[in-house]
């Protein structure tokens, strides 16, 4: 091989390994805002962590299965979405995190789940797992009580932003709540792509 | 061997241009100054009631401690939605802008455009003038009614 083969080499060779990394690069500030270690409990009960998920990407949100309003419309256009990406869907994972890890156990996030998307995983643990999870995505959780119920009927405030996650773990983008499911299948579909 | 070293210049370009083009490459930073009124982006942009203003000034507070975003929207009506005001670490839905819902302020932070969204970090609030969209009398408290 000539050296102006080996130039060329070389520098395809680092362009080509240059997409790993540059969702985390480009990412700019949101990068550092959303995104972190975590380690759970699967809806099958498995001790789980962000590490165990490498290689697809991460669609995150967070939720509670009392949730009355927005978890069931936001779950409900991300299993639309994947249904539309078909075997695409193959390479994502989708979590969803209790803010509510008190009541959602794993039995009752699998109950709640599979009535929604087979692909989806519930993921709980000890409350100050879940508070460390949270933290790293920038959620609020913050518990209240209609007043007349009883004390283990609350409702749980929480934010909205569905996270994506690339394959290595960093940030790739957000997804706000209502976001119809063919705009996320769009999205989803050009992120693949790019990888 | 010039020649040479041209192709390889271009080999060089097209390979990095193809390694850094995609969807991430669309997001850059701005620093901006944006004027306009604090809203519930939900029930605004979905137009699923009457949204603003004083009008809606309860149920915007309720939405954005919901988790629901709180954007700001310029007379153009761009909507940008705010991710962090100040250095809050914590949440994205800061009960300092929840409390300014249906203000008309001017913020000044960095733009972010992602998948066609605007988000907004916002370093400082330079202007609040409070609500001076005031509708509640001619379309009473949205949605409970007076």
């Amino acid at each position: 091989m000539s050296g102006w083969y080996r130039r060329l080499a070389v520098i395809l060779v680092l362009a080509l390994a240059a997409p790993a990394s540059r969702a985390a690069d480009t990412a700019g500030p949101l990068a550092t805002l959303f995104g972190g270690p975590f380690e759970l409990v699967d809806h099958h009960g498995r001790v789980v962590t962000d590490r165990d998920f490498r290689g697809r990407h991460m669609l995150v949100y967070f939720g509670y299965t009392g949730c009355p309003d927005l978890c069931p419309v936001d779950l409900a256009n991300i299993s639309l979405a994947l249904d539309e990406l078909g075997e695409l869907a193959g390479r994502i994972q989708p979590l969803f995190i209790t803010v509510d890890p008190a009541r959602d156990d794993p039995q009752t996030l699998r109950d709640y789940l599979g009535a929604l998307h087979p692909a989806l995983l519930g993921l709980t643990g000890s409350e100050r797992q879940v508070a460390e999870a949270a933290r790293h995505y920038r959620v609020h959780r913050s518990r209240f009580r209609v007043e007349g119920h009883d004390a283990d009927e609350y409702f749980v405030d929480h934010s909205t932003l569905a996270c994506l996650m690339g394959p290595d773990g960093a940030f790739v983008t957000l997804l706000p709540h209502a976001t119809p499911p063919e705009r996320i299948a769009g999205i989803l579909r050009r992120y693949l792509a790019a990888d | 061997m010039r020649k040479h070293a041209e192709r390889l210049l271009l080999a060089a370009v097209l390979a990095l241009g193809l390694a850094w083009a995609g969807p991430q490459s669309a997001q850059a930073t701005n620093r901006v100054t944006v004027t306009g009124e604090v809203i519930d982006t939900w029930c605004r942009v979905t137009a699923i009631m009457f949204a603003e203003g004083s009008a809606h000034y309860q149920c915007a507070v309720w939405c954005a401690i919901g988790g629901i975003p709180v954007s700001i929207m310029d007379e153009d009506e761009n909507v940008y939605v705010i991710l962090r005001v100040g250095e809050d670490d914590v949440s994205a839905a800061n009960p300092t802008i929840a409390r300014i819902q249906a203000h008309q302020v001017t913020v000044e932070g960095d733009l972010i455009e992602r998948d066609g969204v605007n988000y907004l970090l916002v370093s400082r609030i330079a202007d609040d003038q409070g609500i001076v969209n005031v509708t509640h009398e001619d379309v009473g408290i949205q949605p409970f009614g007076k």
